[in-house]
């Protein structure tokens, strides 16, 4: 990992609920991804990492704390100043039937980018353009003027992927590619994914409630729970010895595909997560913790080294 | 013949043809409509052959619109009369077809003034939201309160008889309805993830709005506009009724309705046969906005 591309310093973002309550989508949360480094993030539905993401490309503000692209902070730039970041910070969705405008062929849609920034000369040049970038997503030319509705999940997420490529960003925010399609083809994305990587250099955040998924694509992972990261560190280590207890009951609860490796006492976790509008005092996770103490409740635990070389926010952990 | 037309579908359905084919353009919707929709082809004859009829009424008919003959009251179709003569002697036919030029520009005109007017509000006032929204939605809401007869009345009163009066009054009348069914559809459409898209990829506003929000509002646009045609040229009869449009012995279509509603009884063809114009124009313009609309909807293609 060569230098930082992206940090987050402290983010949070809260979202008024009514009645004057708030929901505590993202708390303190801060984090680094570096030049061509995969950060997965990974939490339940409602933990927040969708709204994280959005935060680092400023698609929504945060209510404090600060993001730094390559040292410069989004909160001392304008608009205007923002404009030129914009293009280097782009987005794969994780709806490919929403997230493509079904009135706009297939060389209209990945060209927008194209002439937003001003890429080529012309219509002739953005064409051939729109018709390189589908053959490095592995599009057939001859859909160039088909409308999505005339694809598959995959070949959609393969459009949204041009797109998000065609303006030569340096960092994407993957919100779950992978998550509205089916199994196999989810490793055809994956796998195109570290392809464009390697080939641009490109930095991903991948966002994803799947485990399994996430450690097939990161270098480092992040663990959220509601709001904050819990665990987080190289992939293989986090996944080789994980110290916090909800990273613990996570990997539990991967299914173990061969049926002599599965033991009979996985540890499910009991009951509803805790709402994000009136969290846990101290540790959030502590409601659910088996190993919880007087401690946990009084007292927030910060990310600290661990022993495996990753962090962790957890009191247990000495 | 058939033999080859097999072989093309098995080339197609096997994926061996690599050709990249054509964009969509205006000209290819075009000729997809008339190759594959006859009824909105044949609509669009309709709304010709009346805008012509409407321009060359004195060239089709021997009488003008305001000839009395008064020996002639009230007479039934014939072939001196195609559609038979008014309580004036007037031959209906002739007034008819001048009665076209008013109706069919009042059926026209303000309703694409009124859209124009209502969905750039309405989009605007969907897409900015605040202060923006609230200023935009309730003028309109104060528009909508009144009767819109009333409102009409009102309006004409204050600018006086003429055509372009007639068009400002109906445009101010229909706009507001249209800008909120724009508005609704605008704030739907904002939130749908091809929009973030969009802003995630730094287009600007307006062209999210030009290329993203407005081509999707279209199919209700269309919709509107084959409501508020009929519904301009009826509330013109309304007006005429009260006073307020087109005055006698000019003609339109809807004021021929209601002068003939006091001889429905004794001289039943002084009402259908504007009743029949009306309805065919109207008919024509649904037909062709349906037509529109599938042949710009994607998903109804090949």
């Amino acid at each position: 990992m060569s230098g930082i591309l992206l940090e987050a310093r402290n983010l949070s973002r809260d979202f008024p609920a009514g009645h004057q309550k708030v929901v505590h989508a993202v708390s303190d949360v801060s984090l680094q991804i570096g030049e061509g480094e995969t950060l997965g993030i990974v939490g339940e539905s409602g933990c927040g990492k969708s709204t994280l993401g959005r935060m680092l490309i400023r698609m929504i503000p945060p209510t404090s704390g600060d993001v730094l692209f390559r040292g410069k902070a989004f909160s001392e730039m304008k608009e205007t100043e923002f404009h030129p970041i914009r293009r280097e910070l782009q987005m794969i969705f994780q709806d490919p039937y929403a997230s493509l405008n079904p009135r706009m062929n297939v060389r209209d849609i990945i060209a927008e980018p194209l002439e937003t920034w001003h890429v080529c000369a012309g219509k002739e040049e953005t064409t051939q353009r729109v018709l390189e970038l589908m053959r490095d997503v592995g599009l057939p030319e001859e859909f160039l003027y088909r409308y999505p509705h005339q694809f598959s999940g995959g070949q959609r997420q393969r459009i949204g992927i041009a797109r998000a490529i065609a303006a030569d960003p340096s960092l994407i925010v993957c919100d779950e590619p992978t998550s509205a399609l089916d199994v196999s083809v989810q490793n055809q994305i994956l796998n195109l994914l570290r392809e464009l990587q390697q080939a641009r250099g490109l930095s991903y955040l991948f966002i994803s409630h799947n485990i399994s998924v996430v450690r097939h694509i990161s270098d480092r992972i992040a663990v959220m729970f509601l709001g904050k990261i819990c665990e987080t560190g190289p992939t293989e280590k986090v996944f080789s010895a994980p110290r916090h207890p909800y990273t613990k009951f996570l990997l539990e609860a991967v299914p173990q595909p061969d049926p002599r490796k599965r033991t009979e006492t996985t540890a499910l976790l009991q009951g509803e997560p805790p709402s994000p509008i009136d969290p846990p005092s101290g540790c959030r996770f502590r409601t659910r913790c088996p190993h919880a103490t007087e401690r946990c409740a009084a007292e927030e635990p910060a990310l600290k080294e661990t022993a495996a070389g990753t962090e962790a926010a957890c009191h247990m952990i000495a | 013949m058939n033999r080859k037309k097999k072989i093309d579908q098995i080339v197609r359905t096997a994926g061996l043809e690599s050709q990249i084919g054509e964009a969509q353009t205006f000209g290819t919707m075009m000729r997809r409509m008339v190759r594959e929709n006859k009824l909105a082809v044949i609509s669009f004859g309709v709304i010709i052959l009346f805008v012509l009829a409407a321009v060359f009424a004195p060239l089709l008919t021997p009488y003008t619109y305001d000839e009395m003959d008064l020996a002639n009251r009230l007479a039934p179709p014939s072939a001196a009369h195609l559609l038979g003569t008014d309580e004036g002697g007037r031959d209906v036919f002739t007034r008819l077809l001048y009665g076209a030029r008013v109706s069919l520009l009042i059926g026209i005109v303000p309703t694409l003034l009124s859209m124009a007017i209502g969905a750039a509000l309405g989009i605007l006032a969907g897409f900015a939201g605040g202060k923006t929204d609230t200023v935009i939605m309730r003028i309109a809401d104060v528009m909508l309160a009144f009767p819109s007869i009333l409102l009409a009345m009102v309006l004409m009163y204050m600018l006086g008889d003429g055509l372009i009066n007639i068009f400002l009054t109906l445009s101010i009348v229909n706009w507001a309805s249209v800008a909120r069914v724009v508005r609704a559809e605008t704030l739907r459409l904002k939130e749908l993830e091809y929009v973030e898209a969009a802003r995630v990829t730094g287009v600007s506003r307006s062209k999210i709005l030009l290329r993203h929000i407005l081509p999707n509002c279209i199919p209700t646009l269309i919709v509107l506009f084959t409501l508020n045609v009929p519904s301009s040229i009826l509330t013109e009869s309304g007006l005429s009724f009260l006073g307020l449009g087109v005055q006698p012995p000019a003609a339109s279509w809807g004021l021929m309705v209601n002068q003939g509603r006091q001889y429905l009884y004794t001289a039943p063809w002084l009402s259908f046969a504007p009743c029949v114009a009306i309805m065919l124009t109207v008919l024509a313009f649904n037909f062709l906005g349906d037509g529109l609309r599938d042949v710009m909807d994607p998903h109804l293609q090949k």
